[in-house]
């Protein structure tokens, strides 16, 4: 049986003066005035993808909260975490339920509100991501793991610093075309590398935000959705896989092994191959995420990542569209709203529903990419037009 | 540094890895090892993540090892070392980290902390080259 997600609906990200509730409401308002041919009681299922609200806003039980709010009474009702991928965690989770006919409309909702309190505060509890015991306890933060990637990574393979920051060149360009992401502004290569650091070689702007925000789709199945609307996007693929997550145990820093198996995964599901995606939107939390993530999806071989961005091979028009909304670094990082707003820019490329300068013509097949944690779950999704 | 509301349970009836704090206060760096697998673990065990037995025993590890990898944040220096080829640990690195390097040798220094708790960072400082 196939599903289709038929309805989007997203908030602006950034640091937003609205709650938890209220960005709950507003994406749940958006997605549900997006959906045709639909009464809101046929909804019978929600899932919640949101990692750390008991400690950000001091809220668990998440997802009876956002039924309430948006008048929903669905039969199934859950909340999914996974870290940073807990919105295609709820994606996944939806996609399971309609598969194996336990509902037949699900509504998912992602969603993070990060800035609450001190940075300190929001320091620590990003922390508790990580096996806070023997990796946090000494320190140990999301920039300084990704700075070690990075090192690893010029050690290894001699990828140069410039390559690295065109990466966030290319995202923050094309969140400028994105009226919800949270920095619409055009960087450098030079203003990449002279901005302030982070954790060595990390500057400012290759780390990705504390953010607030919420996206939704609705998905159901092929029958259904054909009822809703003309261009369902289906999702075909799907591919994870968790290895470790004790970070001295990861089984290397410069490539992530679990990334290749569940990108092998997708694909075998969908019947295709990397070179049949033509957009991508994937977790570029960092500048070398991004790097190693063309690499483990089979864009190009290890090592040669670096190289894949400098020749201009993830920009519209070249092998494959990478974050045309501008990625975790130009449109944010709402840990739980960064899968599905992924999704939603499918959606919107696919029915053409974007700014020209971004477009990605013909796109017959897409994935989305989610890793979480210090990467010992990557998570992919593929979809395609039909 | 070490960011206590972080660190694990120590005393004997809180957890069965206590040997393994016992152990630090005496200077020495122990972990589990599997005899079934011929394989360390770390962090310590009560179950090997290989073959599940609980059967494992402690043995003790070199008091240095070298850094496979490294970073800074806010001068607060993580990185992740290689202990003789038996594992790979993460630890805080104490010293002047502009002059680190990949492969530089760093020792264990072990840290007494409030309320009688223990835990351990590597240290660049060869007074701590103990072994």
């Amino acid at each position: 049986m196939r599903v289709a997600i038929v309805a989007c609906g997203i908030t602006p990200f950034g640091v937003r003066s609205a709650t938890f509730r209220e960005l709950a409401a507003e994406a749940g308002k958006a997605v549900l005035d997006d959906a045709e041919n639909l009464n809101r009681s046929e909804i019978d299922a929600l899932f919640v993808g949101t990692a750390l609200p008991e400690r950000f806003v001091h809220q668990g039980y998440t997802a009876p909260l956002i039924a309430e709010q948006l008048g929903l009474e669905p039969r199934i009702v859950s909340r999914c975490e996974l870290a940073c991928a807990s919105g295609q965690a709820a994606m996944r989770a939806a996609y399971s339920s309609l598969t194996s006919h336990m509902c037949e409309i699900a509504l998912v909702m992602g969603i993070e509100k990060m800035n609450s309190g001190s940075p300190e505060k929001v320091r620590h509890t990003l922390a508790s991501i990580l096996d806070t015991e023997w990796d946090a306890v000494h320190g140990l933060s999301a920039p300084s793991f990704f700075a070690m990637c990075a090192q690893r990574h010029i050690f290894e393979y001699g990828t140069t610093r410039e390559q690295m920051a065109m990466v966030s060149k290319k995202n923050h360009g094309y969140a400028m075309t994105n009226p919800y992401a949270q920095f619409k502004k055009e960087v450098t290569v030079e203003e990449v590398l002279n901005s302030r650091v982070i954790s060595p070689p990390l500057t400012l702007l290759e780390c990705s935000a504390v953010t607030d925000g919420a996206a939704a789709v609705l998905i159901t199945t092929e029958e259904r959705a054909k009822t809703m609307t003309d261009t369902p996007v289906y999702i075909i693929g799907h591919g994870q896989k968790c290895t470790g997550n004790l970070t001295c145990n990861l089984p290397s820093l410069s490539g992530w092994v679990s990334l290749r198996e569940a990108a092998g995964q997708a694909y075998r599901s969908a019947g295709i191959t990397p070179q049949d995606i033509d957009l991508a939107e994937i977790h570029d939390c960092f500048s070398i995420s991004e790097i190693m993530e063309y690499e483990g999806l089979g864009f190009c071989v290890s090592g040669e990542g670096g190289k894949f961005i400098e020749e201009g091979r993830s920009y519209v028009g070249g092998d494959v569209a990478v974050n045309t909304r501008g990625g975790l670094l130009g449109a944010g990082h709402p840990l739980g709203a960064t899968g599905v707003a992924q999704a939603i820019e499918i959606v919107n490329q696919i029915k053409g529903r974007v700014p020209k300068s971004r477009y990605v013509k013909d796109i017959k097949y897409a994935l989305s990419h989610n890793l979480s944690g210090n990467g010992s779950v990557h998570s992919v999704l593929i979809y395609g037009r039909n | 540094m070490i960011i206590e509301d972080f660190l694990p349970a120590q005393g004997e009836g809180e957890t069965r890895i206590n040997p393994f704090f016992d152990n630090l206060a005496s200077g020495i760096l122990t972990t589990t090892f599997c005899p079934r697998c011929t394989l360390y673990h770390w962090q310590p065990r009560i179950v090997c993540p290989r073959c599940l037995s609980e059967t494992l025993e402690w043995r003790s590890l070199p008091r240095k090892g070298r850094i496979y990898a490294f970073s800074v944040l806010e001068s607060l220096c993580v990185g992740i070392i290689d202990i003789g080829g038996k594992v790979r640990i993460l630890s805080g690195i104490e010293g002047n980290n502009e002059i680190l390097h990949i492969g530089d040798e760093v020792f264990l220094k072990v840290i007494r902390l409030k309320k009688k708790k223990i835990f351990f960072t590597f240290t660049t400082d060869s007074f701590y080259d103990k072994d």
